[in-house]
């Protein structure tokens, strides 16, 4: 099957421009962390690192359907079901996912193996261990870098409001029947206002 | 074939691991979902081997790991967890851990660690 994870936000962000040849390299390498480096600038290094490592766990525990959509910085973002997970010590770390119950249960059934027929608690733990397994990459990758974090347990917020001093980066992914969205932070003071938890 | 307790915070990943070692023939004696429960769970089961995740609420597994083998010096523990620091492998190692498996876990991994652990 054709890996469309990259492919379509590429072709739409450099829509009648020439590759460079160092571009051609790179998307001819098919290396994902070159790709994002390369494709998808972001406002430093330490962004990159956990736009890679996202995209990786898309891959791998959503399969060749999944696809990056949008990259928008924002300074706040509102959702009706988001799951998260704080990263503390050398950086701050905040990595959300949210959409709606669709968008969710479908997230949830891909990690989990399971057709989830309604967004429950067995649902909210599929998306949180998603996220965890996300993060733990990024941390992974972090302490290579001599960065050391300690993941928190992950959390479930409903009707959430998410607003940050520097702004984040919010990264709309696609499947073929939603779309959802990933929020990243790092070193930044990060507020969730919910009406409802997990 | 081994008596297991799995100590995860998440239903989905205790799930994960109970369909491969079930599978494998392994019997899931209990579960906890915290490092805490861990402990008392295996005081009451007395399993031949645990399998520990790190991140948890109320205890968080490399302090539930050093609680297990400082009561039972015996206990075999394999921690298996999303944070594969090599800070977090080895504290926990330190503390008596037997091995360590990162997620994403692979069947194939996970119970070639089992067998290997088992047989020490």
């Amino acid at each position: 099957m054709r890996d469309v994870l990259l492919s379509s936000y590429i072709a739409k962000k450099h829509k009648g421009e020439k590759f460079t040849d160092d571009e051609l390299k790179v998307l001819k390498d098919g290396n994902l962390e070159s790709m994002v480096s390369t494709f998808v600038p972001l406002k430093n290094e330490r962004y990159n690192l956990q736009l890679q490592c996202v995209l990786k766990s898309m891959k791998y525990y959503m399969g060749n359907e999944v696809y990056l959509e949008q990259v928008n910085m924002e300074d706040e973002y509102k959702e009706h079901f988001v799951g998260c997970q704080m990263m503390d010590g050398d950086e701050e770390v905040f990595f959300a996912i949210g959409g709606s119950d669709d968008a969710l249960l479908s997230v949830a059934s891909r990690f989990a193996g399971e057709d989830f027929e309604e967004f429950d608690a067995d649902a909210y733990d599929a998306v949180c261990e998603f996220i965890n397994c996300t993060n733990g990459m990024f941390a992974t990758k972090l302490s290579d870098q001599s960065v050391e974090v300690v993941l928190r347990p992950p959390v479930f917020y409903g009707d959430a409001h998410i607003s940050g001093k520097n702004g984040f980066y919010v990264v709309t992914m696609g499947l073929p029947d939603v779309k959802f969205n990933v929020i990243m932070s790092v070193s930044d003071e990060i507020r969730l206002k919910s009406l409802k938890s997990n | 074939m081994a008596k297991i307790l799995i100590v995860d915070d998440s239903k989905t990943s205790r799930r994960f691991l109970r369909n491969m070692l079930e599978e494998a023939g392994h019997q899931i004696v209990g579960e906890a979902v915290n490092g805490q429960e861990g402990i008392d769970k295996y005081k009451q089961l007395k399993p031949d081997l645990v399998t520990m995740d790190i991140t948890m609420p109320v205890l968080d597994g490399i302090e539930a790991v050093g609680e297990i083998m400082e009561y039972d010096a015996d206990a075999k523990v394999i921690m298996v967890t999303a944070a594969g620091q090599k800070t977090n492998m080895v504290e926990a190692l330190k503390r008596g851990a037997a091995d360590f498996i990162q997620k994403p876990f692979e069947s194939e991994v996970i119970l070639k660690v089992v067998e290997k652990v088992l047989e020490e």
